[in-house]
Order: structure tokens, then C-alpha cells, then sequence
């Protein structure tokens, strides 16, 4: 016997039977631990305290996955659970490579509160499976709980139920594009993958790519060695993003001026030197006078617009018209700010605009695609694309074989080209693996260009999508929808299957850094806990569930011999390391020390190989080559007067942290977000609850005053307002600003002629009005 | 008083059981058939539960446990039956009251044999006591009574008495909520 004496307790029914005049209470446990009906069986140790153990202390290298930012980290596991996370020193993005000891690692508040989600009781445990078959917001899904055998069985049988009877289009792949998912799609045979980036960065990446990359946007932005950063609503500070908060500190701290213009005050505005409460929606003109005024008075950077950019001619004949007595008029900022600004942003180098995502720039109106389109144009007449103190192209690890390198998979069938959001009639600058959230529910409601019927779902919030009431509708018109997730959210609300995933900070694999790859750096994750050693946690990895339900539906060839294991390994071999080596390394962190001097790019991946002033692509395309004046879709008007701002608060990432009590403490909910004087006016107080309404729904929340803001504006926090009940912090909290935004056809979309397809997030008015 | 301690510790494995796992239709014949053949002094609340269960059986109320098991106990709208959730500082699993909890089965010479639930869960709780009355621990059983189990289960209990989702396990707290309420007499007393 080893040193542990197993206790008396495991007899079963049958030997309870044989042994019936036993000692009683005793065999009642082993009676109650028989087949089916195990209850947890304790055995003694060999002898008293011989097992007390010491405080195991152990630090686990990981990476965060609260956003793409990929902050690598140090997880501390004390007592076999995770007690605290820290930025790696030796990371890009969380720490300083150049200088780790003195600067240390740093996380964002988002990072730190990662803890509380992994242990969230709320978290879902074991697969379940919808026994109500009505489905829409607050309807109870009365799941049960399966096994994962069933649960695989009925999500393969109902997605193939009406690939069969309806064919494979009216499959909907619903999730970041991945790997796993988009192979088993292409098996079926649908070209719908649906994405959100129409709400989040397309104007900004097909600018990017026709201008100078061809194919995507690059993240790292260099504003530490900025001498003067200028803002688009641009919120560096108050995203909590780690770096963007490092950089913009570091530039403050050496000397820079920071100037924002945005009609919300927000913490880069109340840190930055001037705050301009622009009108929304007129960046463009101020950009466009900017460009005049540079142009015309010859301030650009000549050795970088002679040597690096294409069709400056054309952009002096463009700009001639823009004048800035044009722009104050447009934006309400003063003539005289708008030519000081352009001369100090041209005459202060390195100068940048960075841009990320959500800023004025990304898809809230119309016209946000030009701006992105003036943006790069005075980055580039500054020299600051791909220079210090500028957006850099970044330079991650290259020269990985890829999935379908790897795995080549047999040949796809032949899909459909038509897809239920339009995206097929986009253009070469975006992605076919993106989608459009905004299209997406009027192709599903209306069956244009046929119906959808099924859908597989990755960590999609239905509260992410415009028109969040239209797109449960259309969601609840599908037969059959299975989610993967790790919380029961409002997606896994409306579906039939529901399979769980682990908390990244169970997983392991590694990943580059994304948002300040200065050079090639990866870091590894490794699992810090995993609650799966329990039996009452029955998670399992996206990978592995495609794998299984691909299987189940039939599709098993087309992952014949896929292996992630394999895969990982043979892409760390392509670059000279391996799994085991970057595992066990002390800092978790693989980089490439030649390449850890910066060089600067001098040809650009567009035809002319210059960065293309005037955008020949768009051109080529039937898009405005260069960025004309071009008003938003809808102004407020007599009904809807006031503007519509959206923002995300620093404690948050997006739908995805309202259930953890930590976030939750310090940013409970959102609000109406007004001026002091437009309550007043609306005979609105401070906490008053109220009603915001557009021509999509309304919303009620309570009203915030402040001063901070343009007057005709309504500012509400993205995230809140969630109506699963199962998730009991979040649910009921503030609510949700993407009931307001109306959603679009395709050919309301393609009458935009905008190359960006941008969601329109803002582009519309509203009313408030006390409730 | 507390009950006949054969019969208490019958009981605390009783409720480990119906708190550890889902109870099919199958599984709730075999536990009637437990109860019949336990060989303990008659109990008048295992009386009580047995009259329930065959009952349930009988009229068919029993079609829908496994499904008020999920909600209760695993999706959130029910109960989290974890001692870390309610003597926490927040309410989630793992935090300060799991580390004691194992520190106590670790130092009193005990191991879990199966990883089933997390330490500080209700039914490895019942189960413990269970253990430790059985092999006549009954120092340790006062001991983990009153610094773990007594000090939350009650109010768990109650509970799940009172979530709107309780059917089945509704009358089964109840009993437990008794059961647990003389225990905590005797051992306050012992």
C-alpha cells in the first residue's frame, strides 16, 4: 500500500447488499457512492498532517486576452489559485525591453481585473442545451445541462439540418475569423463569415491598405518620441490601453503638446494642452484646412514627400479649395486655431495623428473614411508613417508556416458568392474575413439574398451589433444556433447549444504583440489554473470543439491530421526556437535580437511602392482617390436634435467585463452623459432618469451633468444594459447605446460609396427627455 | 439533541449526494431503495424524504430535476454552493475560505480521492462530515462544523429554498436547512 491508506468508503450498492449487517452508516456512504450516484470520496493519509503543505508559490508566464494588445504577464499562483497579475518587464507592450528592471511591467486596470473573471462562479461549467424553444431578449433559454457527447451530437445534427434543407449558404459563421472555424465553414460551403469590424477599424484599414500597405492597418504608434500629438478624438489615456498610456505619459514628460479635438472631454482632453469641442462629425473639414494650410505654405517634410509619397501634384490641387474660413465654418472652431494648429503640427517634429479604431476616424459617420483617407495624408506630409515619433508598420515575427501550410486541407465546394451582409460586393482593400454587424440583420429579416438558418457563434455579444432589438429578431428567426463561450451572455440566450470554453488564463499558446511590435517579440501563455481538474468544470478549447463538431457533422476530412500541438511547434521551429524552450524561458518572451534596431521603410506595398497621397487603388475601384468633402449621413434635425456620441470607459472591454465585481465596483454603470446646460434647458437634474431615443429605440438611463462636453451632444458608455439574467452582476446595469443605432440594407450601405464600409455607429440624432 | 449519529451521518452522505450531481429518474429509484435498506435506526426526517421521493417518483414530478439542477446549481439565476462564495470577500470561487477549507482536510490527515467538485463545495462539505463522523472523528467533525459547513451551508440552504427555480430541490434544502439546524444545536453544545 502507498502512503495513503484508502478509506473503507467505496463499496457499492451491491457490495452494501452482500454486506448489509455491516456497520450501518459506514456502508451507506459506499451504498450512495455506487455507480451514478458518486458522491466526493475523502481517504485518510497515512498519518495526521503528514500532507500539510507548505504554501506552494509558484509565478506562470503568460499573455492577457482581454484585448489584442497581447500584454504578456506574470501570474502569480499561490495555493493553487491565481492571486495576482503584473505586466512583464521584458514585454513591448507591458514592460520595456530596452530598460525592463528600471521600468518594470505594467497591466491596465482591465488586465488586473482579469482574476475575478476566471474565478466568477457565473462562468459557464459544463455544456447546455435550450428546452425553450421561444427565443428573444428576456426569455428564459431553460437550458439543462449535457454531456459533451450529446452536446456535439445535437449541435452537429441541428447545423446540418438546415445545411441539408436549405443549403450551405444559409450557414452563418459568426466569430473573429479563426483558423478551425473558417476551415470547417469552407467545408460546408457558405460564404458567410460575419465579423464585427465594420464597427470597429474597416475605414481605417482600407485607407491603409490602398494608401500604403496593401492589405491591413498597422498598431504600433511611436507618440513616446512624438514632439506634438494631435487627436481626432484619439482617447490614448482613456482606453487604458498599457502602451498608448506609457507613450503618451513618456511624450508629455519629454516636453511634447498634446492638442484634442473632440466634442466629449475626455482624459486625453483633460490632459492635453488645448481641447477643442469640435462639431461631430467635421473632422474631415478641419483636417482638410489643416492640409491646405500646410500644403500652401509649404510646411511639409519635403525630403519625405519627395522621396516617399506619390501624387503630391494632385493633393496641391486638391487642397486649394479647403481653405480654413471654410472649415470654422463647418466645425465651429475658429480660423485663426484651425492655421495655428496645422503650422505648429508641421513645424514640430516628429508630429503625429494617431488613430486607433473607434476615434473619429473609425466607422461613426459617413465621411469617416476620408478622414482616415486626410489623417494618413498629413502623417505623411509630416514624414511620420513609418518614422519615429509616428505610426510605425510594426514588425512582427515572419516566415511561420501557416494552418492550411501545415494541414493543406482536400478542396473546398464551391460557394455561393453572395453573402447575407453584402460583404462580397466590398472591395480588394478589406478582408473577405471581415463582415458587416450593421447589414447583417436586414439580409437575415428579409431572406436577401436567401434565408439564414443556422449560425455558429465565437463570443459575439448580440448587445455588440447595431440595432441590437432588430438583430435579436433576426436572430431568433434562425432554426438552429450553437455559441461558444465562457459566460452565459445574451448570445448564449438566444441559442439552442451552448459549448464552454476555458478563461485564457487556463490556456496556453503564444502570441505576438500586437499593438507595439517595434520588433519581433512573442510571448508564451502558459495555464496559471485550470478548473477543469474538477469534474463540475467541463470546458474545452474552440480548437478542439471544431474539431469534434466538424467530425460529428461529417466534415472529419478536413481535419485529417490537424494537430495545434504540431502547429505551434513547427512555427516556433520556423523561427530557430521551440515550444519547449520558449515554455521554460524565464521571461516567457521570444525575440529576434537582430532586428532590434529600428529601420525605417522606404518602398510601400502600393503600385507606385510610395505611400499614395492620391489613392490609385480607390480610384481604380470607383472611390474618391482623394479625401473631398463629404458631410455625414444624418444631421440632427427637428425630431432627433442632439448629437449621439459613443465611448468606453478605461474599466471596461466592451460587453465583455459587466459581470466582474472588481470592474463593476469602480464603473457600475452608464449614463446620459450631458452638458449642465442642456439639462437645465430639458429641465433635466443631475442622476434624473431619462429617456435617450433615436429612429431606431430608446433607451432609459440615468442623466450625467458635467461641463465637459458640446452642448448639442449625448454621450453613453458602450457596454451596459445586459439582460441575461444569468449574468448576475452585469444584468439590468446602465443600458445598452447600440439599441439606438439604426441598422442598414446592403444598398443603403452601398450608397454610401464608401470604401471603408463603416457602420454609420453615430451617424444620427437623437432626443432626450426626462422618464 | 442531534439526531442518532448513524443516522446523521447516513444523512450528511444523503445530502452530499443529491447536492454533488443531477438526479435522473434511475438514480432517485436507487436512492428510495438506500434509504429502504439503510441499516439505521428509523429516522423520522429520512422518513420524511423517503415519502418525498417516492411521491415524486409516483406522480412524475421527478421529469424535471435535472433541469432544476442546472439552473440551480449551474447557472447563475440559481445558487453558487461554494463556502468561498459566501464567506469570501467577493463572491467568487477560490477565494480565502477554499484555502482553508483544504488546509483543514489537509491537516486533519484527509485527501479527496476525485477531484468532482471544488473543496469548499456544499456537497464535498456533507461529504466530509460524513467521513469524519464515520470513522468517529467526531472533534474534527465538531471542529469543521462550526468553521466551515455550520457557517454558511444554513444560508445556502435557505436559498435555494427560496430561488423561484426550486421545485424538487426546494423540499430537499428544506430538509437539509433541518437537518443542518440541529446539528448546529448539538455541536454548539457539545
Amino acid at each position: 500500500m502507498s502512503s495513503t491508506q484508502k478509506s473503507k468508503f467505496k463499496l457499492n450498492r451491491r457490495n452494501f447488499l452482500k454486506t448489509a449487517a455491516g456497520t450501518g452508516a459506514v456502508v451507506g456512504a459506499g451504498m450512495l457512492a455506487g455507480q451514478g450516484l458518486a458522491i466526493p470520496s475523502f481517504a485518510r493519509t497515512q498519518d495526521r498532517h503528514s500532507l500539510v503543505e507548505e504554501s506552494a508559490e509558484e509565478v506562470v508566464n503568460t499573455f492577457c486576452g482581454v484585448c489584442s494588445a497581447n500584454c504578456a504577464m506574470k501570474a502569480y499562483v499561490k495555493d493553487g489559485r491565481v492571486v495576482h497579475l503584473a505586466g512583464n518587464p521584458y514585454d513591448l507592450a507591458a514592460g520595456d525591453p530596452f530598460n525592463p528592471e528600471e521600468e518594470g511591467g505594467r497591466l491596465c486596470v482591465k488586465g488586473h481585473c482579469a482574476i475575478k473573471t476566471l474565478y466568477d462562479p457565473d462562468r459557464l461549467k459544463k455544456p447546455l442545451r435550450r428546452t425553450n424553444p421561444e427565443k428573444g431578449k428576456g426569455v428564459d433559454p431553460q437550458f439543462e445541462e449535457i454531456e459533451w457527447e450529446e452536446a456535439i451530437e445535437e449541435a452537429a445534427k441541428g447545423l446540418n439540418k438546415a445545411i441539408e434543407e436549405y443549403g450551405p449558404e444559409t450557414f452563418l459563421v459568426l466569430n473573429r475569423s479563426h483558423d478551425y472555424s473558417v476551415r470547417l465553414g469552407k467545408a460546408v460551403g457558405t460564404p458567410n463569415f460575419v465579423t464585427h469590424h465594420s464597427t470597429c477599424f474597416t475605414t481605417q484599414e482600407a485607407v491603409w491598405s490602398a494608401m500604403v500597405t496593401g492589405g491591413g492597418r498597422p498598431w504600433t504608434y511611436d507618440v513616446e518620441n512624438s514632439n506634438y500629438i494631435l487627436s481626432f478624438g484619439w482617447d490614448g489615456l482613456g482606453k487604458g490601453k498599457n502602451m498608448q498610456v506609457r507613450n503618451v505619459t513618456r511624450a508629455l514628460e519629454n516636453g511634447a503638446k498634446l492638442v484634442v479635438l473632440d466634442p466629449y472631454q475626455s482624459i486625453t482632453a483633460t490632459k492635453a494642452h488645448e481641447w477643442f469641442p469640435i462639431k461631430p462629425g467635421t473632422d474631415l473639414a478641419f483636417c482638410l484646412a489643416m492640409i491646405h494650410v500646410i500644403v500652401k505654405e509649404e510646411l511639409y517634410d519635403e525630403e519625405f514627400v519627395n522621396n516617399y509619397t506619390y501624387g503630391f501634384e494632385e493633393l496641391q490641387e486638391f487642397a486649394e479649395e479647403y481653405n480654413p474660413e471654410w472649415a470654422a465654418e463647418k466645425t465651429g472652431i475658429d480660423r485663426e486655431d484651425i492655421v495655428r494648429i496645422a503650422r505648429e503640427f508641421a513645424q514640430n517634429p516628429p508630429a503625429h495623428i494617431p488613430s486607433h479604431k473607434r476615434d473619429a476616424a473609425g466607422p461613426n459617420y459617413a465621411n469617416s473614411t476620408k478622414l482616415a483617407q486626410a489623417i494618413l495624408i498629413l502623417n505623411s506630409l509630416v514624414g511620420t508613417i513609418d518614422r519615429r515619433g509616428g505610426t510605425l508598420l510594426g514588425n512582427n515575427p515572419g516566415g511561420m508556416p501557416g494552418f492550411d501550410d501545415l494541414f493543406p486541407p482536400p478542396e473546398f465546394p464551391e460557394a455561393v458568392e453572395q453573402r447575407i451582409d453584402g460583404w462580397e460586393k466590398n472591395n480588394p482593400f478589406l478582408s473577405p474575413f471581415r463582415g458587416n454587424f450593421a447589414t447583417l440583420p436586414y439580409g437575415i429579416l428579409n431572406e436577401d439574398p436567401y434565408p439564414v438558418k443556422a449560425a455558429l457563434v465565437r463570443r459575439y455579444n448580440t448587445m455588440s451589433f447595431p440595432d441590437h432589438n432588430k438583430f435579436l429578431e433576426a436572430m431568433a428567426s434562425l432554426d438552429f444556433i450553437v455559441t461558444c463561450e465562457i459566460y452565459p451572455s445574451e448570445m448564449a440566450y438566444m441559442s439552442d447549444i451552448v459549448l464552454p470554453e476555458p478563461h485564457w488564463l487556463e490556456s496556453s499558446g503564444f502570441g505576438d504583440r500586437g499593438y507595439h511590435s517595434l520588433y519581433p517579440q512573442l510571448a508564451v501563455r502558459l495555464p496559471a489554473d485550470d478548473l477543469n481538474e474538477y469534474d463540475e468544470y467541463d470546458t474545452k478549447g474552440f480548437g478542439g470543439i471544431i474539431t469534434q463538431l466538424a467530425e460529428a457533422m461529417g466534415y472529419g476530412e478536413y481535419f485529417e491530421g490537424v494537430d495545434s500541438a504540431k502547429l505551434r511547434e513547427e512555427q516556433l521551429n520556423a523561427l530557430g526556437t521551440s515550444w519547449d524552450e520558449l515554455a521554460n524561458s524565464e521571461h516567457g518572451i521570444w525575440e529576434d535580437e537582430t532586428q532590434k534596431e529600428y529601420e525605417p521603410a522606404t518602398e510601400f506595398n502600393t503600385p507606385s511602392g510610395r505611400i499614395e497621397l492620391y489613392a490609385t487603388r480607390f480610384e481604380e475601384e470607383g472611390f474618391d482617390p482623394l479625401p473631398h468633402w463629404k458631410p455625414r449621413r444624418e444631421e440632427p434635425g427637428e425630431e432627433y436634435p442632439y448629437n449621439f456620441l459613443i465611448s468606453r470607459p478605461a474599466i471596461h472591454k466592451m460587453t465583455q467585463t459587466q459581470n466582474n465585481p472588481l470592474a463593476m465596483e469602480m464603473y457600475p454603470e452608464n449614463h446620459a452623459t450631458m452638458h449642465v446646460e442642456l439639462g437645465q434647458e430639458l429641465g433635466i437634474e443631475d442622476g434624473d432618469e431619462v429617456y435617450v431615443e433615436s429612429r431606431a429605440a430608446r433607451i432609459k438611463l440615468k442623466a450625467k451633468l458635467i461641463e465637459g462636453i458640446r452642448k448639442d451632444c449625448v454621450k453613453v458608455m458602450h457596454g451596459f444594459g445586459h439582460w441575461s439574467k444569468s449574468q448576475t452582476v452585469a444584468y439590468q446595469q446602465g443600458a445598452n447605446d447600440g439599441d439606438l443605432i439604426p441598422h442598414m440594407s446592403v444598398e443603403e450601405q452601398l450608397e454610401l460609396n464608401d470604401p471603408g464600409m463603416g457602420a454609420c455607429m453615430t451617424d444620427f440624432g437623437v432626443k432626450v427627455y426626462k422618464a | 439533541m442531534g439526531f442518532n449519529r448513524d443516522s446523521t451521518t447516513f444523512l450528511y452522505y444523503l445530502f452530499s449526494r443529491l447536492f454533488a450531481n443531477k438526479t435522473t429518474r434511475n438514480d432517485l429509484q436507487e436512492i428510495v431503495e438506500i434509504i429502504k435498506n439503510a441499516p439505521v435506526d428509523d429516522n423520522e426526517l429520512l422518513q420524511k424524504i423517503q415519502n418525498y421521493f417516492e411521491k415524486s417518483l409516483n406522480t412524475g414530478e421527478i421529469t424535471a430535476i435535472t433541469r432544476e439542477y442546472t439552473r440551480l446549481f449551474h447557472l447563475p439565476q440559481g445558487v453558487n454552493p461554494y463556502e468561498s462564495v459566501y464567506r469570501g470577500q467577493e463572491p467568487l470561487v477560490k477565494q480565502d475560505p477554499w484555502v482553508e477549507v483544504r488546509k483543514f482536510y489537509r491537516e486533519r490527515g484527509w485527501y479527496i480521492e476525485q477531484q468532482a467538485n471544488l473543496e469548499d463545495h456544499v456537497a464535498v462539505e456533507l461529504s466530509f462530515m460524513g467521513h469524519l463522523l464515520a470513522e468517529g472523528e467526531n472533534k474534527d467533525a465538531r471542529d469543521f462544523f462550526l468553521q466551515h459547513l455550520g457557517r454558511w451551508a444554513l444560508e445556502l440552504m435557505k436559498d435555494i429554498s427560496q430561488n423561484r427555480h426550486a421545485d424538487f430541490y426546494g423540499v430537499v434544502s428544506g430538509h437539509c436547512l433541518s437537518f443542518l439546524e440541529k446539528e448546529k444545536e448539538y455541536y454548539e453544545a457539545f
